[in-house]
């Protein structure tokens, strides 16, 4: 086999863009080389459905070992009692929560995208508006803030069964306090993604 | 997490590791939804997570991004990242004070995270527009819809600008001024491509000091 230069090329051509440019987008990071170098490496060819410990495949005591650290370095870093690391991405991870905990039909409060939030807060282009009932929440026109008077009586009104807080591009501090009293106040759950 | 039921969050943005998500619970509790397992015990909320992920949503775990997940989460248990994160904040507030001071609108006047909003009506330029002028300079935005914006989604009012790139590549306040003033130049001279191609020459002449990854130094 020949080595596939087509594709080596672009990303070098990819590198050189990535050092010559100013990185502004909010959403993006560089990650150090051994965090590239596992991206790159034999784990790829292992099959490992289910949880360590539990797998549906034969030969998974390393990739086992490599899942628990992951899991137990997450728990501490976010003082978090229990973690699944698994997700491919945030709007995966979001997808699971909502199928857990909530059923086809239930009405969810989220940020409005239009406001600062993400498409799995119930946008009707994605799952999350097309399976659920989708309310929304926003910021205030003066203040560009979210008010959380405004969200407690939304929440009072459409009674979701979840309510997710979190943004893709909101510059302000969450009283997540404030929103986990709205959540018990309508026995809602309270998602911060 | 001690107020949030469930958490979730991406692990390639200011977490600085691969692409990819997870999940967390600050404490585990009996789920409130009644799921019940074979045996008929009520569930914890972690085994409906755990079977949402697997088999609810995906197959196979990516065991290479799980590895790589592992080593971001213990480089962000450092002390270095903890500089890093101050780094990021502080880079963010110098540039929106920069931004302000140059007659830019930013959405809430200001920042507590990584992040900012830019209204760029005040400048009369659309977010789409804004987007690839400062593309033309080589400094990458993206378009992003302001609060109650009056464009579409495909061309809006604002463009969406943070820190955590640039701040992994060792950038500091000092530079940010220098940036914002490159932003400004561009905007400013939006229609002339050879001010333009200035600018980007200058951008990487600025950046090529850079690594990619400041903190390379691994023991």
């Amino acid at each position: 086999m020949k080595k596939d230069t087509a594709i080596f090329n672009l990303i070098a051509q990819e590198k050189q863009r990535q050092l010559s440019g100013i990185e502004l987008i909010a959403s993006e990071n560089f990650v150090s080389e051994q965090v590239m170098n596992a991206m790159g490496s034999v784990l790829t060819n292992k099959y490992a459905e289910g949880l360590p410990g539990k797998r549906y495949y034969g030969g998974c005591e390393v990739v086992d070992e490599i899942e628990q650290l992951a899991i137990d370095r997450l728990k501490k870093l976010f003082g978090a009692e229990w973690a699944n690391v698994q997700p491919h991405s945030g709007a995966q991870a979001n997808a699971a929560v909502m199928l857990a905990v909530i059923n086809p039909g239930d009405a969810i409060l989220g940020f409005d995208l239009s406001h600062g939030g993400h498409l799995t807060h119930g946008s009707p282009a994605n799952f999350s508006g097309k399976l659920y009932q989708a309310n929304f929440y926003g910021v205030e026109k003066e203040t560009g803030r979210v008010n959380y008077d405004i969200m407690a009586a939304k929440a009072k009104q459409v009674k979701p069964k979840l309510i997710i807080a979190g943004a893709s591009a909101y510059s302000r501090d969450w009283d997540y306090a404030a929103m986990r009293a709205i959540a018990d106040e309508c026995g809602a759950l309270f998602l911060l993604v | 997490m001690e107020h949030c039921h469930i958490v979730t969050t991406t692990t390639h943005k200011t977490l600085r590791g691969p692409r990819g998500g997870v999940i967390m619970l600050g404490k585990d509790f009996e789920n409130p939804m009644g799921q019940k397992t074979l045996k008929g015990e009520l569930k914890k909320m972690s085994q409906c997570l755990d079977g949402a992920v697997f088999p609810g949503t995906q197959g196979g775990p990516l065991e290479h991004v799980i590895a790589a997940k592992a080593i971001a989460f213990g480089e962000a248990l450092s002390d270095e990242y903890g500089d890093y994160i101050l780094q990021v904040k502080k880079n963010a507030a110098v540039m929106a004070a920069e931004l302000v001071k140059r007659g830019y609108q930013i959405i809430s006047g200001g920042t507590d995270n990584h992040s900012m909003l830019i209204d760029m009506r005040s400048k009369n330029i659309s977010g789409k527009d804004a987007e690839a002028v400062l593309g033309h300079a080589h400094i990458t935005v993206n378009k992003n819809m302001v609060p109650f914006d009056d464009k579409s989604p495909f061309v809006t009012s604002g463009i969406r600008v943070g820190t955590p790139a640039i701040t992994s590549r060792g950038v500091k306040e000092n530079e940010i001024v220098k940036i914002v003033d490159l932003i400004d130049t561009a905007i400013i001279n939006k229609d002339n491509a050879h001010k333009l191609a200035e600018i980007k020459v200058e951008v990487s002449k600025m950046m090529s000091t850079y690594p990619l990854f400041a903190q390379e130094a691994l023991v």
